[in-house]
């Protein structure tokens, strides 16, 4: 059982129970302020009953026209706590959030290396939309599933019609 | 004048571009290249002398740079990007008032600019200057009426309130705040959701939560769109107002959405205790209120109810009944009870997967009732069976415990043992069980832990407890082989709990073995599970608490602790690596560290900028609060100081000290520690040992520690401020001189220029009594017992204070004040002072040697272990020594260069000084002290040489000289007990690889004594075969030459300090 809540700076000093996972990247001080100056309503945090950080998700707004969605930039769920449906329901905020703002799907991106987060993705009802080559760089570079779902908006479901080809990170319009 | 203005900037622009990518790329010297051929050809290119500025300011050039900035603000440029360039490099050299300074120029210049305009607010935002923000954004508004200038103003005003006495905030300003917003309403001019957040944070900071409460529910309300919260928002705000009943309906059909929603259940419990009060006294006034409340018929109609639901909680309910569950408050323990029931039915129908919340939420309301002093006991049960039910149904989960850990409180102490006997019967061991099976097991380990199980055991028993969790970690081995390297592998809770139970073993018994095979157990899991930073947290601590610094340096590198981390996790880490001798390793972190702190120094008023530019208004105070705990962080402050002092004493001579001193801009007179603002920002929680309430960390022992890392900050950077204090004591070279009268021009040095020699000295005086008593106030904190390792480690100071190193230089630099204070300086306070200095500094070092001989020994002994409980503090106190004859010999080379400056230094008094030396060599450390305080005609010779100016001050000289031969004794002393005990650690190193540890053996004994299931009961004839080991041999060699590596280099490194400060202090010793 979870309460959710935004995030706010000072769960940065408590995040280390979910961040020191090796999975989960601890980023500059910028990169979540920049989230929280821009779409606070999209970084909420999921905390114990003893007030400790369970997970968290952070996303955003974008794109124009009929690609205006929403984008799950970081969802995380601390070892202790998976296996427990908290991150369906980070992702129920997040898909809230963007019907709200009349976005036309929500979209991720993901290792394809990463079955158990892909497998989880496609519970939630999302299709992997295209291959995105050598998104992550690392040694080697890794291939990313770009992973849609469409929202009401998106009446006929134009958002989700797989790509038949890969894209290189380039072409990835944002 | 426009249209040219506009060719040129085109031009412009193209010949700046080379620069500008030159700069991006770091490559400051082209740049500068290419600004200088720019302005050849234009000489007056305003945007290129800037950026020639940069390159200079980048290069190191600040006063060139300076220069030319002024010049190009003396021509009051008003075209964005000079103004641009030039407020990269205000923000580089951290003058951000000078930006606001450019564009007020620049506004004046051009007063309907919006842009510029727009600039100059960001330029406020910068500094917090919430009055001119006010004014600008109002001004912006005038010129161009957009509603987010005229909400910039607003949240400008709310600033101002947050800044201002409550009483002037709730009066004045706030009310004007509103006002303001309040006139666009009424004009029907509210735009966007951020405004309407804005308004709602305007009333709720003026606790006028009833109009904030028809904001939500009116018109207004509508355009909080991503505000999904909005019900949420409503029912916090009921709450605040008070009206628990309608509150307490919103959240149960918020509960109906969600039964898992923790905050929902709790405010539910909440509203429903409160209407239960409120109920009462209603119930007393029965007459008063009897016909007009239905809230009181509720409680009523609850009431009589109550024994009938209490007795069977999970009855039927008929779907009118079942409806009004959802819809009518709750205003009884007895009427939460029945909705508890409902929900855990209902969830257990309805839902896909079972939920805790509204089990947790029986405990909860359990633990309420028991709080006000209720029995609810008739009502909800046993504790310990609601407790079990839980264990019964969610002891799979690895969550199971945290879960319950708050509610364990609960169980009587009576039902204790009971408890602790059914929790291991309900989770018992199965040898041919799946992941499940195991869970359940590791969950009841860690529950009866936590009940205290493991606090009353003999030695025996915890070596045979340790045993068994190791054998379950192996006997489960197979469980985890699927497991991908990027997950815990989920038998490692077994090796954690054996680690802990084994550092309970050390804790109780004060030996080191346990201690290493605490560490041989995580090495061994670490190794199958890459990822568990659990397993890495505890090895950090345990190999730091084995003194070994290198071998946690290396964990610590495995969990990757980055940005945020050194400030939150830094307390596991910086002061152990420096207090252990690895002062390479420390001032890596040190710089990584800063670099932290100061971009976010640097970047923090970018987000606000950012959070008015989205009209984020929620966050801006967050972010102005977030901004202020960084900087504040003691961590921060502790960091800045031990980096300047390890800098500072890793210098070979005082002369290269002043330099340093003088570029890391110390200034001796300033206390630049914000004191009462200093931040505690360690996230202590971080590390779990399931310890029993008794054992687990508490806010005062935080609050303790907090305060004694305070009295260390407080005595190290005292001891900065005096080594800055000796460095500037004239004399050291006249181009030093003037170098820190440019740094330091502008501010206010307290010295003025006519009393050069007297006021340096007499701040060294002072400093050094400050100093002192900072050290008496430090040694009146008394050290913490030794903790569980899950406890956050001991401040430094006590290990600090023990080594009794501080206060020789106390009396050093008192010593050295009077005797430079030039003809009127008393000489038998000198000499008192240096004598203590001396006699203190030679008492330090021979402990510090003793403790390094009896390592020495040790090591080379098969007692190892013993002495192993204790290296930590040999180690600690070895670093302190060598740190303090580091530190003494820079005094002592500052006071030299004071007295007989360097050019002056080869007079002929030399000679006849060193032959009056050589008739009193310095024996060795006990005798130091008698080696300072000249002989009694010797006193004679200096008190006549005071009298004529070329031999004033030569007893002073003979007293420093003195001193540096008694510590340059004592470095000798030291340095070759280091140099027995170094020789003994690469002999240990050799022996950990030939021969595994014996620790081994006396696992398989111990094994042996462990029954495993049916092991004992085949009863065969053949006695069964010894077990196989439980630690491999491997993890045991690796830990022990880990030890041994991790005293080698720190030996060495505290030596070459030694060995520096030796070659220093001989050379002051001569002269």
């Amino acid at each position: 059982m979870t309460t959710l809540r935004p995030f706010t700076c000072n769960d940065m000093f408590k995040f280390n129970n979910v961040n020191l996972d090796p999975l989960t990247e601890t980023y500059g001080l910028s990169f979540y302020m920049q989230y929280l100056a821009h779409w606070p309503e999209y970084f909420q945090v999921a905390e114990s009953p003893s007030g400790e950080i369970m997970g968290y998700i952070m996303g955003k707004a974008e794109g124009h026209g009929e690609s205006w969605h929403g984008h799950v930039t970081a969802l995380t769920v601390s070892p202790e706590y998976r296996r427990l449906g908290l991150a369906a329901t980070l992702m129920a905020w997040l898909e809230d959030v963007s019907e709200k703002k009349r976005a036309y799907f929500v979209d991720l991106f993901v290792r394809v290396s990463n079955k158990v987060a892909i497998n989880m993705y496609k519970r939630l009802g999302y299709i992997v939309y295209r291959t995105v080559i050598e998104y992550y760089s690392g040694d080697p570079d890794e291939d990313a599933f770009d992973m849609r779902k469409a929202l009401s908006r998106d009446v006929k479901k134009k958002s989700v019609v797989p790509l038949t080809h890969p894209v290189r990170p380039e072409d990835v319009d944002l | 004048m426009a249209a040219k203005t506009h060719v040129d900037s085109s031009v412009g622009e193209r010949r700046l571009r080379p620069i500008y990518e030159w700069l991006d790329n770091g490559n400051n010297k082209k740049a500068l290249q290419e600004a200088e051929k720019v302005l050849k050809k234009q000489p007056n290119f305003l945007c290129a002398k800037v950026l020639k500025a940069l390159a200079l300011l980048r290069l190191g050039k600040e006063e060139e740079c300076d220069h030319l900035l002024e010049a190009v603000r003396a021509e009051v440029p008003a075209d964005d990007s000079t103004l641009q360039a030039m407020t990269i490099c205000y923000r580089e050299v951290h003058r951000p008032e000078r930006i606001c300074a450019i564009y007020e120029a620049a506004v004046r210049k051009e007063p309907g600019s919006e842009e510029l305009l727009t600039h100059l607010f960001m330029a406020y935002v910068r500094v917090a200057d919430y009055k001119k923000q006010q004014k600008t954004a109002l001004q912006l508004y005038k010129l161009k009426p957009k509603n987010p200038y005229y909400f910039w103003a607003v949240m400008s005003v709310v600033m101002q309130a947050h800044k201002a006495e409550p009483q002037l905030a709730q009066g004045v300003v706030l009310p004007l705040a509103e006002r303001m917003v309040q006139k666009l309403v009424n004009e029907d001019r509210i735009e966007a959701e951020q405004e309407v957040q804005l308004y709602l944070m305007v009333l709720e900071m003026q606790s006028k939560y009833e109009e904030a409460l028809r904001v939500v529910e009116g018109p207004l309300g509508e355009k909080l769109v991503s505000y999904v919260v909005v019900p949420l928002k409503r029912a916090s705000l009921l709450m605040k107002l008070e009206r628990w009943r309608e509150a307490n309906i919103l959240y149960k059909q918020l509960l109906r959405e969600d039964m898992d929603r923790w905050s929902y259940l709790m405010n539910y419990l909440t509203t429903s205790l409160k209407l239960f009060d409120s109920g009462q006294q209603n119930g007393n006034n029965n007459t008063m209120n009897n016909s007009s409340s239905t809230a009181n018929n509720n409680i009523n109609n609850n009431r009589r109810n109550s024994s009938s639901v209490a007795d069977s909680p999970h009855e039927q309910l008929g779907d009118d009944a079942n409806e009004s569950m959802w819809r009518e408050p709750d205003s009884s323990p007895t009427a939460c009870c029945r909705f508890l029931a409902h929900l855990v039915t209902t969830s257990e129908k309805e839902s896909q997967r079972r939920l805790r919340g509204p089990y947790l939420a029986q405990l909860e309301l359990f633990r309420l009732l028991s709080d006000r002093g209720m029995d609810a006991e008739p009502l909800l049960g046993k504790p310990a069976d609601l407790l079990i039910r839980y264990v019964e149904l969610f002891a799979e989960k690895p969550c199971c415990v945290s879960d319950l850990r708050r509610f364990l409180p609960l169980l009587p102490e009576s039902e204790r043992s009971s408890f602790i006997q059914k929790v291991t019967a309900a989770t018992v061991w199965d040898p041919v069980g799946g992941v499940a099976d195991l869970q359940r097991h590791v969950c009841g380990l860690q529950l009866t832990r936590m009940l205290g199980a493991h606090l009353e055991m003999t030695e025996t028993q915890r070596q045979v407890l340790a045993t068994e969790l190791l054998l379950y970690y192996k006997k489960s081995m197979h469980l985890s082989t699927e497991n991908l390297q990027t997950e815990f592998a989920c038998n490692d809770p077994y090796a954690l709990l054996a680690a802990h139970v084994l550092v309970d073993s050390y804790l109780a018994t004060g030996h080191s073995a346990p201690l290493v095979r605490a560490a041989q157990t995580l090495e061994m899991a670490l190794e199958r599970s890459p990822s568990n930073f659990h397993v890495k947290l505890l090895l950090l601590r345990v190999y730091s608490v084995l003194g070994a610094g290198a071998a946690a340096d290396a964990v610590y590198e495995m969990l990757d602790v980055k940005h945020m981390q050194l400030d939150s996790l830094g307390y596991l880490h910086c002061a152990q690596l420096a207090a252990l001798g690895q002062l390479r390793a420390a001032a890596a972190l040190y710089e990584i560290t800063l670099k932290f702190f100061t971009a976010n120094y640097k970047d923090g008023a970018d987000h606000l900028t950012y959070s008015y530019k989205f009209g984020s208004f929620l966050k801006i105070m967050e972010f102005v609060e977030f901004c202020e705990r960084l900087n504040n962080s003691l961590h921060y402050a502790m960091t800045t100081v031990e980096r300047m002092l390890l800098e500072v004493m890793e210098c070979p001579t005082a002369a290269q000290a002043r330099t340093a001193l003088s570029g890391m801009e110390v200034q001796p007179w300033k206390d630049s520690v914000p004191w009462d603002a200093l931040q505690d920002n360690r996230d202590t929680s971080i590390l779990v040992g399931w310890e029993p309430p008794c054992r687990q960390v508490t806010a005062e022992q935080l609050r303790l520690s907090f305060g004694d890392d305070m009295a260390l900050l407080r005595v190290r950077s005292l001891l900065l401020r005096v080594l800055a204090a000796a460095a500037e004591l004239p004399g050291a070279g006249a181009a030093a001189d003037a170098k820190e009268a440019v740094l330091n021009g502008g501010d206010a040095a307290p010295a003025p220029a006519g009393a050069e020699r007297a006021a340096p000295a007499e701040l060294l005086g002072a400093l050094a009594e400050e100093l002192r008593r900072a050290l008496e106030a430090a040694a009146a904190r008394e050290a913490p017992p030794p903790r569980p390792l899950c406890s956050p480690p001991p401040s430094r100071l006590h290990l600090l204070l023990a080594a009794g190193t501080a206060q020789p230089l106390v009396e050093l630099a008192a010593a050295l004040a009077t005797a430079v204070a030039g003809p009127g300086a008393d000489r038998a306070e000198t000499e008192r002072r240096a004598a203590a200095a001396a006699d203190g500094a030679a008492a330090a070092t021979a402990r510090a040697a003793a403790h390094a001989r009896a390592q020495a020994e040790a090591a080379l002994s098969a007692e190892a272990g013993a002495a192993l409980a204790e290296r930590r503090y040999a180690l600690a106190h070895v670093g302190a020594v060598a740190e303090m004859l580091a530190l003494a010999a820079l005094l002592l080379g500052a006071a030299r260069d004071t007295l007989r400056p360097p050019a002056a230094a080869a007079t002929a008094t030399a000679s006849a000084r060193r032959q009056r030396r050589k008739k009193q060599p310095p024996a060795g450390v006990g005798l130091a002290a008698a080696a300072v305080v000249p002989p009694s005609d010797g006193a004679t010779d200096g008190g006549a040489g005071a009298e004529g100016e070329p031999g004033a001050g030569e007893w002073a000289v003979d007293c420093v000289c003195g001193l540096a031969g008694a510590l340059h004794a004592a470095a000798q002393t030291l340095d070759s007990a280091l140099d027995q005990w170094e020789t003994a650690a690469a002999m240990d190193a050799v022996a950990a690889v030939a021969a595994p540890g014996d620790e081994e053996a006396a696992a398989a004994r111990l094994a042996a004594l462990v029954l495993e299931p049916g092991a004992d009961a085949g009863a065969g004839a053949a006695p069964p075969p010894p077990p196989p080991p439980l630690l491999p041999p491997a993890t045991a060699v690796l830990v022990r030459s880990r030890l041994a590596d991790s005293a080698r280099s720190a030996l060495r490194e505290v030596r070459r300090v030694l060995q520096t400060k030796a070659q220093y202090l001989a050379q002051l010793r001569r002269v």
